[in-house]
């Protein structure tokens, strides 16, 4: 199972697994099969993991109809349990998501972006709304935040004049209630004096110059006053984020965190940098913004997915697929008159009985809706079966936010799902076919 | 009387009246390329600063390894041709044997006496291997016209346009090749010249030797005597041909090697009495004569001078860079060139935006179009606006790939001339579209549209084939707004002045075609400063095709804008 560093690209080739879909959970499973050293493609959009804040939760609230936040997510995850819920964490062990998320994270630290995790515990931080969330892992630039919150330190936080999606105000006075020593300030930023409008990516790359820093850093000083740490929106750098903060913190003299913003922000858009830079190197063969048009199977089992580019079809042939194509968003699952379906392998999917049913009455609900909760029904490997529990394919395995019997707007569990799910799965068609065979061989 | 009239005093006068034109005719021409200047005015050289800058560029030429390479180009791409082998074996052939032909024949035959006599004494025109040769190189001139005109009737507008001067090129050189090749076959069958040749050359013995002489030039040459009735037996024709080998072999080699003449004489045999008694062949003399005479005062004005212009652009552009050709001798090449083009179309075949005419019908986006206007705005004659504007139009599509100028078969630099016409064509207030269109606002030319369309019952459908992105809902429909696009472009982050900032970014257009609103987005500075490189498509995460549907819009918005603003501009400036 040699892997060659660069593929070309050859159609006779019968890749091990191919990858559908280039979210958080298509990601994860390229980077798990190349850590096993299978030979990976994937393909899918130009990448979901632009639309991550970069935090990763495991799981904060449930259930989700009581609004139960829970500081501790394993304990979360025993309860689910317990109830004999269908959830997609019922079938994974917690040592298998430690061992995906320290996977996951090392993969990223190795690359420049290092997370912290929290342990036994749910960490606490304030979202660009000016809202408290729970999560499991953040990244390095937003820990000061975490440390700052659970003492409610006097802080400053950072504005930028025409930066629409951001406002320090908003969120200083939603959260004053709870964290009351939290101040907010406006600066202009440097280089963009009478603009109206400001671009997240634009003052990212600015700040990757030290004299921008600078020069901001001496907005800022006068504002300071008994601020123990500054909070800035999440546009500190692309590439060299951990540089970029420690040298604003020697600036202003208190450390700097970041504070998550909407999709899609700069923390999703240095995640998909990393993927997309760094798994090739690896070896997967990433096919970028290529989308699988049809599947066919040959007799053997073998896959052969056709892919349309610009002026031509290409065919890829695996002995596996993992199906990652995420719900409406990712186009995984559509919707027509009569109801939902997966469109590349007419999986038959969990979903209301009628359109009547999709949606509860009030928008609002706390239980969500019951669409929120279809997709696609597996088996203890990751393999999507019909609505009598019959396997559909041997060597198709399922991951991520396409699963069924899950909410991870409302239960805050999407990275979680799409990470863990995606490593059961990798190690799923792994012992099958991968090892069965070197025991084959061996005997 | 053909005697006196050989080598007279006349036929003289008129050589020398044809030279002189020809010469007051080149020295007129190369003069021009010194005065004339196809660049914009505000940064034109004095005319004296241009001569002595070409002189000085053709003295460095000589200068060291530059000559070797200097000597490279004339051998290949002068003399070989190899620029027009590049694009084209037929097109090559054609050239090179009307080239080799045609300078063999004025060499050989034309100058006889000041050349093939002083290089081999015994030279007689009848005598082989010069008569066979004579005919070789007419065959090759016919061959190559004939090429040429088939090349002609075959590939027609666009690609080639054949004008009078390309027919009338055509029509003197096979007048030429033809009426000499008639001439020789009725000198042949002429008993006249027979007569006029044995009267000289040789003094019969006996009526005997006569006829045995005449029978053997009838059977041989195909000389026609009229009222002479002699049985032909083998002994006469053995005594013709002792008599033949005795007088007139060593003047006259077998008439076989004359391969086209002979077979003409052949077939003109029969009327060679008639044609005998009406000195057709004193006629066809004077009109091959005459017609070398006209070719040669008519030559600097016509498209055979480019034999001079080519070698000369050719050698001059690949001798200097042609990236960088803004000099003060850049003047005078450009005026060359400007003769150097003879209009061959091979610039047209292989043009990048040619297929833009079969949108928008306008021949001035083609390259040799082009350069006949940089030669007319060159000489002032081109005033009238609405023929500006297509011109301007036509030089703006023009991407300067350089894709003409590696083409070019005279070595001309293209790319220079357009840069340059383009220039003068903005002094003349034809600027690039994105000039004019940024005089207003996106929402000035939103309005602009909403009046100028009201009365009309719907924008008049795009002819012929085009995507329709900004029409199609499905396209666009998946964009969120997440920004990404906006993010990613550079031409967002290159505007950091907020006069020149860009209104309407990349994710508010999705948004504006969402709304039906594409109108509003037509005249934005993001869609006419866009730079295509598909940065933002590329980082869709909904896979949208930004990129295309701006460059749609961009095109779509200068059809309309052009009809609403520029055309109209120009009536009301016409009335």
């Amino acid at each position: 199972m040699t892997l060659p560093k660069a593929h070309n690209y050859d159609p006779k080739r019968i890749f091990d697994l191919m990858i559908i879909g280039s979210g958080m959970a298509g990601m994860a499973a390229s980077l798990f099969a190349v850590n096993r050293n299978l030979s990976a493609v994937q393909a899918g959009s130009a990448g979901g993991t632009l639309f991550t804040s970069g935090l990763m939760d495991i799981l904060s609230v449930y259930p989700p109809a009581e609004r139960r936040v829970w500081d501790n997510p394993w304990a979360a995850l025993a309860e689910l349990r317990k109830n004999a819920s269908q959830h997609p964490y019922a079938r994974v062990s917690d040592d298998l998501i430690r061992r995906a998320f320290d996977a996951v994270t090392t993969f990223c630290g190795a690359a420049g972006i290092k997370f912290r995790l929290g342990g036994e515990r749910n960490l606490k931080v304030i979202t660009s709304m000016g809202t408290m969330k729970y999560t499991y892992g953040v990244p390095e630039s937003m820990w000061a935040c975490v440390e700052a919150l659970a003492d409610k330190r006097p802080c400053l936080v950072i504005g930028f004049q025409g930066l629409k999606e951001f406002s320090a105000r908003q969120v200083t006075s939603t959260i004053a209630d709870e964290w009351p020593s939290l101040r907010a300030c406006r600066v202009v930023f440097p280089g963009t004096e009478g603009r109206t409008e400001v671009y997240a990516v634009h003052l990212a790359q600015a700040l990757e110059l030290a004299s921008i820093r600078e020069s901001l850093a001496e907005r800022i000083r006068p504002h300071i006053a008994d601020a123990r740490a500054v909070g800035f929106p999440a546009v500190l750098g692309i590439k060299r984020t951990s540089v970029i903060t420690a040298h604003l913190e020697k600036l202003l003299g208190v450390p700097v965190f970041e504070i998550p913003m909407m999709p899609a922000s700069v923390p999703g858009f240095r995640l998909k940098e990393l993927f997309d830079s760094e798994l090739p190197k690896r070896g997967l063969l990433r096919l970028i913004d290529k989308r699988v048009d049809s599947v066919s199977r040959l007799e053997d089992g073998t896959f052969v997915l056709s892919i349309s580019g610009e002026d031509e079809v290409r065919t890829i042939r695996a002995r596996g697929v993992i199906l990652a194509t995420g719900r409406f968003m990712g186009k995984g699952i559509l919707s027509d008159r009569r109801g939902i379906f997966e469109p590349l392998f007419n999986i038959p999917l969990h979903q209301p009985n009628e359109r009547a049913l999709w949606h509860s009455e009030r928008f609002l609900d706390p239980r969500g809706h019951p669409l929120n909760s279809a997709g696609v029904e597996v088996d203890e490997f990751f393999r999507p079966v019909d609505n009598k529990k019959n396997l559909i394919h041997e060597n198709l395995f399922a991951a991520g936010t396409i699963l069924a019997h899950q909410d991870w707007m409302r239960m805050k569990c999407g990275t979680g799902i799409a990470i863990a799910t995606a490593y059961a799965a990798v190690e799923a068609f792994s012992e099958m076919f991968i090892r069965a065979e070197s025991k084959v061989v061996a005997q | 009387m053909i005697d006196t009239l050989l080598g007279s005093s006349f036929l003289y006068a008129c050589l020398y009246i044809s030279l002189s034109i020809c010469c007051a005719g080149i020295l007129f021409k190369v003069g021009r390329w010194f005065i004339i200047d196809t660049g914009p005015v505000s940064v034109r050289v004095p005319r004296w600063k241009r001569v002595t800058a070409a002189i000085r560029s053709m003295l460095s030429a000589l200068a060291g390894r530059r000559a070797l390479h200097l000597f490279r180009l004339i051998l290949l791409e002068g003399l070989l041709q190899t620029r027009i082998l590049k694009t084209s074996a037929w097109r090559w052939m054609m050239h090179v044997s009307i080239f080799v032909g045609f300078t063999m024949l004025v060499l050989m035959h034309a100058l006889d006496e000041k050349t093939t006599k002083v290089l081999f004494p015994e030279y007689y025109s009848t005598l082989d291997p010069f008569q066979f040769l004579r005919n070789l190189f007419g065959a090759m001139v016919l061959f190559g016209v004939a090429i040429a005109v088939i090349r002609r009737i075959r590939f027609r507008k666009p690609i080639v346009v054949t004008r009078g001067s390309d027919r009338i090129a055509v029509a003197i050189v096979s007048v030429i090749i033809a009426t000499g090749f008639v001439l020789e076959a009725i000198k042949l069958t002429s008993e006249r010249v027979y007569k006029r040749m044995t009267e000289a050359f040789y003094s019969s013995a006996s009526p005997e030797d006569e006829n045995a002489l005449k029978a053997y030039w009838a059977k041989e040459y195909g000389t026609a005597f009229a009222s002479w009735k002699v049985t032909i037996t083998p002994e006469l024709l053995a005594r013709g041909k002792q008599i033949h080998e005795e007088t007139c072999a060593s003047c006259h080699s077998s008439a076989t090697s004359a391969f086209i003449s002979h077979p003409i004489a052949r077939a003109v045999r029969p009327f060679a009495a008639a044609l005998d008694r009406h000195g057709v062949e004193l006629w066809l003399y004077y009109l091959h004569v005459f017609a070398c005479f006209a070719a040669l005062a008519y030559f600097p004005f016509s498209k055979l001078f480019h034999i001079i212009t080519n070698p000369l652009s050719i050698v001059i552009n690949g001798m200097s860079d042609i990236k960088d050709a803004d000099t003060p001798a850049a003047a005078p090449r450009r005026a060359l060139e400007l003769d150097a083009c003879t209009s061959c179309g091979t610039c047209n075949r292989y043009c990048s935006v040619a297929p833009v005419y079969r949108m928008l019908g306008n021949m001035e986006i083609l390259p040799f179009q082009k350069l006949r206007n940089v030669k007319a705005l060159a000489a002032g004659k081109m005033n009238n606006p609405a023929k500006l504007q297509e011109v301007s139009e036509g030089a703006f599509i023009c991407t300067t790939c350089y894709r003409c100028t590696e083409v070019c078969p005279a070595g001309i630099n293209l790319q220079d001339q357009w840069f340059s016409s383009r220039a003068l064509l903005a002094e003349k207030g034809f600027p690039q579209p994105h000039v004019w269109i940024k005089e207003k606002s996106a929402s000035e030319w939103s309005d602009r549209i909403h009046y100028s369309e009201r009365d009309a019952h719907e924008a008049a459908p795009i002819k012929g084939r085009y995507y329709n992105l900004t029409d199609d809902s499905e396209i666009f429909a998946p964009c969120i707004q997440c920004q990404t696009c906006t993010n990613v472009c550079p031409v967002v982050a290159a505007r950091g002045d907020s006069r020149d900032a860009v209104d309407i970014s990349p994710q508010k257009i999705m948004n504006l075609l969402r709304l039906g609103l594409n109108d509003l987005a037509m005249g934005s500075r993001m869609v006419w400063d866009c730079l295509t490189c598909y940065q933002c498509q590329e980082h869709c995460p909904q896979g949208i095709r930004v990129t295309d549907i701006i460059y749609e819009l961009k095109n779509r918005a200068y059809l309309r804008f052009r009809e609403m603003d520029r055309w109209k501009k120009v009536d009301e400036d016409a009335t």
